[in-house]
Formats: C-alpha cells, sequence, structure tokens
C-alpha cells in the first residue's frame, strides 16, 4: 500500500509539471499585453518598458517560466499583476469562501441523495423511485444560472426571503444565522446537479446489490428488509459512490464558476474570470495548479479509499 | 459544466464487453434485443421524440423563424404579441426567432463537440489499452494533464485566439473533453486484449489496425455510445453556461445560454419573463431530453430495463 | 486494512470539522450599529489597488479619495477649492506658490508639511519608481515628456519646501494655472514622508502601503479589501476638517445588473456612477418607483466612439457615408432611454471646451448613399466592427449600428474581444471599426487620441493642420484663446471624420433619500465633503 502511493505520488509531479508548462504557455499565449492593462492609455514608451519589467514580463517565455518554476519550490506564487499583493494572500481568502460553498453544497447533496437513493431502490418501481429518479434527472440537466435565477426572482424578489447575493450582510451583526441566509440559495443550485447525479449511481448500484444472493439468503432469512439493505447493500454499494465522491472533489476548487458570479460569492471562481480579463498571469498560474493538486489528490483519495471499503482490492 | 454523468463503473464495463464478445458473432440479433429493450423505456422514447423536434427546428430554423434573428425591428423589449411570438429583446429583436436559431449552436455544439472528443480519445484508448507500455503511459500521463485543466481559462484563451464563435466553441470543448472517452475505451481493451478471439487474430497474424479497428473496436462501442449521449448533454450546458458567462457565443449570435445572460437585471428578471425563461426551458428541455435517451441506451445495454 | 478504514472514518470526520468551523467563522468585527453609522456604496469595477502613484483605474482613484486628500478640491469644472492646500497661486504662470493648510495631519499625527509634497512630486518624478501620474509632474522643470527626472538629476529643481507650510514650484514654460491645479493640485494625492521615505522606491508599488495603507491623510482610513467583494473604510477621528458624521464606508463591488435588486433589497445607500458604479437604464424606470430612493441624473465628460481605420477607409467620404449610416439618436432613446446625448465631438455638454455651434451629423441612409457613390470603396468588402466587452450599452449599440450599416448596404461582421485583446488589436490596426470610450478629463488635450503618435489613436489618423493645432491647444495658456483653437479642431475631426462621436450616457445618480450629500452634478467632484456626508 505504502509503496504504491509512492509510486503514485512520483507519478503526480510529472503530470503537475507538465500542467504548469501547458499552462503557462496557454496564459502567454492569450492574446492582448497585460501591461496594457496596468498603465495609462496614454502612456510613454518608457512607462510601458517600466510596467513590463516590473511585472517581470521583459525576459523571453521559458526564463520566465523557470523562474516561476524555482519560485514555487521555494513556497512562493509571486504577486498578483492586479493588485501586487501575494498571490498566496488572496488565494487564501477565496479558497476559504469556495471551500465553504462547495464544501457544503457536497454534503448536503450526499445527505439528500445517499437515502433517497437507497429508497428508490428498494422500492424500485413504485412512485417514491420514479419521483426520486425523475427529480434526479431534472437536477442534472437544470443548467445552474437558470435555476440560480428562478430561485432569486422566487426566494429574494418575490418573496424577499433570502438575500440576493454576497456572503454576509456588510456591517451586520455577521451571526450564523445571516451567513446560513445568505449560503441557502447556492447551496440549492450547487447541491441540485450534486445530488441527482449521485441518486443515480446510489440507486443502480443498490439495485445491483439487492439481486446478489447473499441479500437474497438475508431477506428469506427474515432479516427485516431495510436492515439488511443497509447493513449490506449500502457497504457494497461503497465503491461507485466513493468513484463520483472522487470526481466530485476537485469541484471543492473549480465546481462553482457559474454560481458565484451569480450569487455574487467571493470565490476562486469569480477570481478566476477577474483574472483572466485582467490578464493576471500569476493569479492564474496559482488558480491552475490549485486545480491540478484537486484532481490528482481527489483521484489518489479515491483508490485509498477503494482498498479502505472493499478489501478485495489490493495494490502492489 | 457543474453537471456529469460520468462513466459506469470499470469493473461493470468488463462484464459488460464480456457479455458482447459472447454476442459478437450475432450481431443483429443483439441490436434488435438493444432497440426492443431501449422502447420500452418510456422516458429515452419521449427523449427521442423532443430531441429530434429540436433538431428539425435546427435545420428548418429559417423556415420556422418569423424574423431575422439579428434584425432590429421598431419595438424594444415588446411584450408577447402577434408580431412577437415571444416579445422582443433589449436591442428590438424578435425573441422567438432568436430561439429557434439558438436550437442551431446547441446542438452543432453538443454534438459537434463529442463527436470530436469520442474521436480523440477512442483512437487514443485503443493506441494505449493494445500496445501497454511505454506507449499506454505516456498517453495515460498526457490523459491525466488533460483531466487537470480548469477548462474556463482554457476555452477562453483559445476562444480568444481562434475568435469567438460556434466552431471555437465545439472544438474547444471537443479537445478537452477526451480523457474520460480515453480511460474508458483503454479499460475496455485491456480486458478485450486477453479474449480468445483477439488472441486468436493476433496468432493468425492479422495487421494491427485490423484488429483494433475490426474486433476490438465494435466491443467497446456501446459503453463509447453511452458516454457519448451524456457527453452530448453536457456540451449543451457547457455551452451554454460559457455564453452565459460571455466567453462563449456571442452577440449578434443566438445561443440559449447568451440570451439568458441579459436575465440579471431586476427589471428583466421581475417584470420581462419572455427575455428569460423560454431560453432557460429550452435548454433544460434539450439535456433532459439527452439525459433520458442516455439512460435508455444504457439500460438497454446493461439489460436492466424495468422489467 | 482495518485501520485504513479507520483512517477514511477519521478523514470524513475531520472534513466535516473543518467545514464546520468554516461555517461558524466570523467574517468581520461584530456590534450593532445603526444605520445612520453605515454608507453602502455600489461599485462595478475593482479597485486595482490603493497605491496613489500608480492607480489607473477609475474606481481605485475613487476609493482614494475617501483616505487621502489632495491640494485642492475641484467642486465644478476648473473651479479649486482648498483642502490639505489653503492656496495655490502664481503671477506670472510659471512661478507658483502653494501654502499648505496648518491644521492638517496624517492619520497617525504627524502634521502633513511642505516635505511631504516636496517628497510626493520627487517620487513621481523619480525614474526607479512606477507611477501612472508622471504626465501631472511633466510640465515642471528638471522632467521629460513622461514625467521623469532628465538624465543627472536626483529630484526635481526649484521645487522647494520653504517653510513647513510653503512651498514654490517652476514650470518649464509658463501654463495655464487651471491646468496644473487639475493635474497637481486636484490629482495628486500627497503621501507621508515619514512612512515611506525609508521603503525602497524601486519597489513601492508592491509594498504594503499600495494595498493596505496604514497612514493617510483624508476622512477616512483604510479597513479590509476584499477583491471583487467589498472596500471597507472607517472614519478618521482626527480629520482636520472635522471628523466624518458617517462612521463605516462600505463600497460592495457587484455586477451593474445586481444593483437594482440591492437598492431594493437595502443593500445599497448610494451607487458610486461616473462609469465605475452606474445602474444599469433598464433597471431605471424600476429603480424609480422604489419610494425611498432619490434618482437624479446629469450629463458627464465620457463620450462613447467609433474609431475608423483610416488604412481601410481611405476616403473621407465613405467615413462621412458611414457617419451618416448610424442612427446615433436610437441608441440613445431606445438603450439609454433617452438619459444620455448624441455627441458631435468628444467633448460632451458638461465640458466647457464643447464647440456649440458644430453642426449635426444627421441620421440620413441616402446621404450616405451619395457619400458612397462619391468613393471609390469597394462595398462588397466586408466590414469588420470590433467590440470590447464590459459595457452593456456598448455591446448592444453594436447590434444597431451593424445592422444600420447593413441597411445602408455595407458588409459587416461583429467581432467581440476583452479589453486586453482589443488593445492589442487596436495598435495593430487589426480592425475597420472599433467601438471605444473615451475617459476625458476637463482639459481638452486630445493628442493621445487624434495625433499620429498618440498611444490611444488606433486610427493612424495623419493630418498636418490637426497636429499643429494639438500641439497650439496644448501650449495656450489663456483659457480663451485655447477654445478658439479646440473649436476649430473640432470642426476639422468632424470634416476628415477619423472618429465617429456616438453618444454619451449621462450619470445616474441613486441615493437613499435620507442621505445628505452624495455623488454631485459634476462627478469629479462629488467627494468635495464627504466628510459631512450624514444619514438623516
Amino acid at each position: 500500500m505504502r509503496k504504491y502511493l509512492l509510486k503514485r505520488l512520483l507519478i503526480a509531479i510529472p503530470v503537475l509539471i507538465g500542467v504548469t508548462i501547458c499552462s503557462f504557455i496557454i496564459v502567454n499565449l492569450a492574446p492582448g499585453d497585460p501591461v496594457d492593462m496596468y498603465v495609462n492609455p496614454d502612456a510613454t514608451l518608457d512607462q510601458i518598458e517600466m510596467t513590463r519589467a516590473a511585472l517581470g514580463l521583459d525576459q523571453p517565455m521559458y526564463v520566465r517560466y523557470f523562474k516561476w518554476l524555482g519560485e514555487l519550490f521555494q513556497g512562493n506564487l509571486g504577486f498578483s499583476f492586479a493588485t501586487r499583493e501575494p498571490v498566496m494572500d488572496l488565494l487564501a481568502d477565496r479558497m476559504g469562501a469556495t471551500l465553504l460553498l462547495m464544501g457544503v453544497s457536497l454534503v448536503v447533496g450526499y445527505l439528500i441523495a445517499i437515502p433517497l437513493g437507497i429508497l428508490s431502490a428498494v422500492k424500485q418501481n413504485t412512485w417514491i423511485d420514479y419521483l426520486t429518479t425523475g427529480g434526479s434527472f431534472l437536477g442534472v440537466s437544470i443548467p445552474s444560472f437558470f435555476l440560480g435565477l428562478g430561485l432569486v426572482y422566487i426566494f429574494s424578489l418575490q418573496l424577499g426571503w433570502l438575500p440576493t447575493g454576497g456572503m454576509a450582510t456588510l456591517g451586520g451583526d455577521s451571526s450564523l444565522v445571516d451567513q446560513i441566509k445568505h449560503m441557502i440559495l447556492p447551496v440549492i443550485v450547487l447541491s441540485a446537479s450534486i445530488c441527482g447525479n449521485m441518486i443515480r449511481y446510489v440507486r443502480s448500484s443498490m439495485l445491483e446489490v439487492l439481486k446478489e444472493d447473499y441479500i437474497r439468503t438475508a431477506k428469506a432469512k427474515g432479516l427485516k428488509s431495510m436492515m439488511v439493505v443497509i447493513k449490506h447493500g449500502l457497504r457494497n454499494s461503497l465503491i461507485p459512490i466513493i468513484t463520483v465522491i472522487g470526481m466530485d472533489i476537485p469541484k471543492l476548487i473549480g465546481g462553482a464558476v457559474v454560481t458565484e458570479q451569480i450569487f455574487q460569492w467571493p470565490g476562486l471562481g469569480q477570481l478566476t474570470i477577474s483574472s483572466i480579463s485582467s490578464r493576471d498571469y500569476a493569479t492564474l498560474m496559482a488558480i491552475n495548479l490549485l486545480s491540478a493538486i484537486a484532481v490528482l489528490g481527489a483521484n489518489m483519495l479515491a483508490d485509498i479509499l477503494y482498498s479502505a471499503a472493499d478489501s478485495r482490492i489490493h495494490y502492489d | 459544466m457543474e453537471n456529469r454523468f460520468e462513466l459506469v463503473s470499470e469493473s461493470r464495463t468488463v462484464h459488460q464487453v464480456e457479455k458482447l464478445a459472447e454476442g459478437n458473432s450475432h450481431h443483429d440479433s443483439y441490436f434488435k434485443m438493444l432497440a426492443k429493450r431501449f422502447l420500452k423505456h418510456k422516458m429515452a422514447v419521449i427523449g427521442v421524440v423532443i430531441f429530434t423536434l429540436l433538431i428539425l427546428m435546427a435545420i428548418l430554423a429559417p423556415v420556422i423563424a418569423t424574423h431575422h434573428p439579428a434584425e432590429v425591428t421598431a419595438d424594444f423589449e415588446a411584450p408577447p404579441s402577434a408580431d412577437y411570438w415571444l416579445g422582443t429583446d433589449e436591442v428590438g429583436r424578435d425573441v422567438f426567432s432568436r430561439l429557434v436559431y439558438g436550437a442551431q449552436v446547441s446542438i452543432i455544439v453538443g454534438v459537434g463537440a463529442v463527436l470530436i472528443y469520442v474521436l480523440i480519445g477512442t483512437v487514443l484508448g485503443l493506441v494505449a489499452g493494445y500496445f501497454g507500455g511505454f506507449i499506454d503511459a505516456l498517453i495515460m500521463r498526457i490523459t491525466d494533464i488533460f483531466m487537470s485543466f480548469p477548462y474556463f481559462m482554457v476555452i477562453l484563451v483559445i476562444v480568444s485566439i481562434i475568435g469567438p464563435n460556434v466552431g471555437t466553441i465545439t472544438l474547444v470543448i471537443g479537445f478537452l473533453g477526451w480523457p474520460a472517452v480515453c480511460r474508458l475505451v483503454r479499460g475496455s481493451v485491456l480486458s478485450i486484449k486477453e479474449m480468445d478471439f483477439v488472441q486468436a487474430s493476433i496468432s493468425v497474424g492479422y495487421s494491427t489496425p485490423k484488429i483494433l479497428f475490426k474486433q476490438i473496436l465494435p466491443n467497446v462501442m456501446s459503453p463509447i455510445l453511452v458516454n457519448a449521449t451524456f457527453g452530448v448533454a453536457n456540451a449543451i450546458l457547457l455551452e451554454a453556461s460559457l455564453s452565459f458567462l460571455g466567453m462563449g457565443v456571442r452577440p449578434p449570435a443566438s445561443s440559449w445560454g447568451n440570451m439568458l445572460s441579459q436575465a440579471q437585471s431586476l427589471t428583466v428578471l421581475s417584470s420581462e419573463p419572455w427575455l428569460w425563461v423560454p431560453p432557460g426551458l429550452m435548454i433544460l428541455l434539450a439535456v433532459l431530453s439527452i439525459n433520458f435517451i442516455g439512460d435508455g441506451l444504457r439500460d438497454a445495454i446493461e439489460g436492466e430495463t424495468n422489467n | 486494512m482495518k485501520m485504513m478504514k479507520k483512517m477514511g472514518i477519521v478523514a470524513m470526520c475531520l472534513v466535516l470539522l473543518v467545514l464546520t468551523a468554516c461555517g461558524g467563522k466570523k467574517s468581520s468585527d461584530g456590534g450593532k450599529k445603526s444605520d445612520k453609522d453605515h454608507l453602502y456604496i455600489g461599485l462595478i469595477t475593482s479597485p486595482g489597488s490603493f497605491n496613489p502613484l500608480n492607480t489607473l483605474d477609475v474606481s481605485g482613484r475613487f476609493v482614494q479619495r475617501y483616505m487621502y486628500d489632495a491640494l485642492l478640491e475641484m467642486p465644478e469644472p476648473l473651479t479649486f477649492s482648498p483642502k490639505l492646500a489653503d492656496s495655490f497661486e502664481t503671477e506670472d504662470n510659471q512661478n507658483y506658490t502653494i501654502k499648505l493648510n496648518k491644521e492638517a495631519k496624517w492619520s497617525d499625527g504627524q502634521p502633513i508639511t511642505a516635505a511631504d509634497v516636496v517628497f510626493t512630486y520627487n517620487l513621481i518624478a523619480n525614474p526607479v519608481v512606477e507611477t501612472t501620474r508622471g504626465l501631472a509632474v511633466s510640465s515642471l522643470e528638471g522632467t521629460q515628456a513622461s514625467g521623469k527626472l532628465e538624465a543627472g538629476l536626483t529630484e526635481i529643481p526649484n521645487l522647494i519646501a520653504v517653510d513647513d507650510q510653503t512651498v514654490t514650484l517652476k514650470t518649464k514654460v509658463p501654463v495655464d494655472p487651471n491646468y496644473l491645479k487639475e493635474v497637481l493640485g486636484y490629482g495628486i494625492f500627497i503621501l507621508p514622508k515619514h512612512v515611506l521615505e525609508n521603503e525602497d522606491p524601486a519597489k513601492l508599488a508592491n509594498a504594503s502601503f499600495a494595498m493596505k495603507p496604514e497612514v493617510t491623510s483624508g476622512p477616512y482610513q483604510f479597513v479590509d479589501y476584499k477583491k471583487d467583494s467589498l472596500v471597507e473604510l472607517k472614519s478618521n477621528p482626527d480629520y482636520y476638517l472635522g471628523k466624518a458624521k458617517i462612521e463605516n464606508v462600505y463600497f460592495k463591488i457587484m455586477n451593474s445588473a445586481n444593483m437594482a435588486t440591492e437598492f431594493q433589497s437595502g443593500g445599497l445607500t448610494m451607487n458610486a456612477s461616473g462609469g465605475i458604479g452606474d445602474i444599469t437604464f433598464q433597471d431605471l424606470e424600476t429603480v424609480k418607483k422604489m419610494d425611498n430612493l432619490e434618482v437624479t441624473m446629469s450629463p458627464n465628460l465620457n463620450a462613447y466612439v467609433m474609431p475608423m481605420n483610416i488604412e481601410v477607409f481611405t476616403d473621407p467620404n465613405i467615413r462621412l457615408a458611414i457617419a451618416h449610416a448610424i442612427n446615433r439618436e436610437q441608441i440613445v432613446e431606445k438603450l439609454l432611454k433617452g438619459n444620455g446625448e448624441v455627441i458631435e465631438s468628444i467633448y460632451t455638454s458638461q465640458n466647457p471646451y464643447q464647440n456649440e455651434k458644430l453642426k449635426t451629423i444627421e441620421y440620413d441612409v441616402e446621404k450616405a448613399k451619395e457619400y458612397i457613390k462619391k468613393s471609390d470603396y469597394d462595398m462588397d468588402r466586408e466590414i469588420n466592427l470590433v467590440v470590447p466587452l464590459g459595457n452593456k450599452v456598448r455591446e448592444q449599440s453594436a447590434n444597431l449600428i451593424a445592422e444600420d450599416l447593413k441597411a445602408a448596404g455595407f458588409k459587416v461582421k461583429q467581432t467581440t474581444y476583452d479589453f486586453a485583446t482589443l488593445m492589442e488589436k487596436g495598435r495593430a490596426g487589426d480592425f475597420d471599426l472599433m467601438l471605444f470610450g473615451f475617459g476625458m478629463p476637463v482639459d481638452p488635450d486630445a493628442t493621445s487620441y487624434y495625433s499620429i503618435d498618440g498611444s490611444a489613436n488606433f486610427t493612424k489618423y495623419d493630418s498636418s493642420k490637426n497636429e499643429a493645432l494639438l500641439l497650439a491647444g496644448k501650449e495656450e495658456v489663456d483659457a480663451d484663446k485655447r477654445k478658439v483653437i479646440y473649436d476649430e479642431l473640432q470642426e476639422l475631426w468632424q470634416k476628415d471624420m477619423p472618429v465617429l462621436p456616438l453618444y454619451s450616457p449621462k450619470d445616474v445618480k441613486v441615493k437613499d433619500k435620507n442621505l445628505e450629500g452624495g455623488i454631485t452634478e459634476f462627478w469629479q467632484g462629488s467627494l468635495e465633503n464627504v466628510n459631512q456626508w450624514e444619514m438623516k
């Protein structure tokens, strides 16, 4: 196991470096000179060159890449072109906001999806099943921005119950209640798709398990059907569920661009968009790196959980 | 982009493939059986009907639309009327006509992008799975890199290099979407490769391309098909989201996503519903119908229809 | 294997724990305060930084004006009132004397002296300091056109702190005192010498004062900034002109589309307007219906224009044809909902330099077709209309313009780019028509937009008469004589038509009826008495 993990980690390093090279090239290929964003339109040539040098853009691309990489190994992500503050500070702030939103959405989504998925499988072909399945299809098919706007229309504009956006009431008492109020709508939007997706997996893997002989045996022994399901079924349908969780984890970082935009949630998604339009290379590189780490980390975590969930799987 | 039906778990795919390999010699009857099972899935059939209607709408857009989608009429932000069935937008264009033309964008991007990435993913997956070793490792690392990319930035940059239009969005989603297919195909190939009929072909001395495309490919078609169907739905959603954010299809071209982007206004949201509800419903309808089709296909292939 | 299982459970618990901990985190210090202590200002563009030396974005400057004082205020165009300086005078238009307010002090209690003024101007002229304000000092002796010191000098000559409250300075040649008062007096925020003199000037742009200013001179002090989200300020208790009546100021950064919604829910006291905090015209009627709000409108200095690529449209006739083909009135009526003006030059009705006798380029398709006949332009060629993202009305106007041009027989293709890309395309001449906004100061100098050497002249307009007049206008000291020069220039531009002036939207100012104060008719002068603003 340890050997396997070590191997995975070793493989992850070249992949990460590959990602940084590709992103660096792509970011730098973007049309538009970043310097244009940071000097007056009537700036003289001297001023333009000075800003270029200050942003470190006066050197060829490969030199800048290696410099960036060197800084990275010292734990330094450079400074943001836009605000001139260390990218690390900028990211830390935004990551907290996104993690909070996505984390709660994932948990809420799973807490609804797993029991519903099981129920839907146990009660296969009843109205509960149809309703759940239908709902899950709706959840994955509805565009987040359409759902978001609809919710804002109903709950904020018509009923006036919930705020339209932001993370907290400014200058308010910043209580937990206030924060929860701000989170309800974006969490509904995000968990709709997470939940819809998960229900489908739980239901189909449960159905498969329910057909297995040992469950039939247990049922025949007269154990209460719900107990059987939960005791044996759930454990054996863990693998596909872990797979989905593994795929969902990277969303913690980059999954909420549209939702953050609609609800003005000051997270990484908004930062990405504003950094793109201001050609903030340093910030973009850091976001890329972060999301790449999230994907690789999630894959690895999923593998570890597989083996924890199913003793039949061994890694050598 | 936040919604994704991902692949069926790998173990099931393998199981699936074995089933297929057995039925390899009876293709006709196998497909008949699939069709029969598929038709039993009511929602999938409804999905096919709706999606067919959408395709017709896209093809016949010039006939159906009452106005040219970019034409500026005399009325701005007019409510629905006999002249303008779904009213007009802020620039005085007929919303119904833009909605009809928007179907073209969704379908071209949805189907086009998936065709591209299925092609790339299948070829790379076949190669990686069949040859193994260094080639396999290399392709899988590239797959990892692609999977780790943040979609939005790559799309924005490429779009601004080539120019923002439907073709660009299609290409970009296509070039970024292949890793999942590649993994799926590779996984299937790995198990099929060891089967007798393939081993036999190798020993007889069939050429590699022939084995890859004539013997292995037909056996991985079904999971690819299921994946591709869900992929179309995801690509449509992705395009709509990008256009909504102003990074995808841009006016004057009409896309359901960019039509909705103007709904981020108090006035439109609360008193001009004709500007944002119809495009939202169209996206929902298109994506929902395709997801139903995908579900029907999967059930048919896996023999899990509601019986 | 059991251990792995346990680890998994522990990991899950940890994740949950972190999440709940985050959920309970308070975003700012608590304590209930009444509404009278809060001012919520709606802003669309996030400030770049709070470094007064190196900010070019209007919203950054706007927020800085709450924290830093300049020597002078400009409540009306070219009318100045004292701020840090009691007086700013000259007798010969070349030697100036500035007297500072004795009471003025920094937020850390240190007095603001002549040494700070001299230090600030010298920083701007220092060749190693990154700054966007070079132009402001470029008329002082010893500086180059960029505002940087000439080789061999270490500081600006004849810029002298005579005593603690007196500064004298000398310009290269006599200049219009109003010009110097605007760029130097109103345009430059004075920086604290005692805080910054130990910083490395070359690294000043990345220093902490740029993002978290600690020692400032204005009515408010910095508290917190979250990019794209909010800026929080609190009043400066020892402000020399009297402590601000409203304790806390929050700039809420949002999408313009969300502004009306925020007003409805009571999340905003006022909008910043002025192009950095505008409510959409579409939402205007909705907002006007809200009882607690007061809506006022006034013209501003910003001009939305359409530069034409002269290398493509070589013949003035075809440029005039394009000008006549476009229904600018429709843009104002339909997109601005009547809240704006069609402009005939880049000087709007608020600019004292507008030539009122300029004739109107009327919308007349027939006339356009006549001009087309007169020119040798190939009508089969597809015109590439390049549109920048970021301003909704401008994006929408592109559709109307394209349709108008089609109606006159042109072939048109619209291409939308984000700003950075647009600048690159503009510089490279890679466009036919372009939509652009000129953010004009009161001073009429338009060299950068119209001169062949101008950095924002994408049209490649090159006319010797134009160059001569631009130069004359820049160098003329007398305001009346300048007006004559710019009147002539505007007529020339209308004849040559390198840039079609389109429209200027009005500033829409929305505020809570209980707010006494707020944005005034002349936007740039709105913050003159921000410390007096009050919530009733």
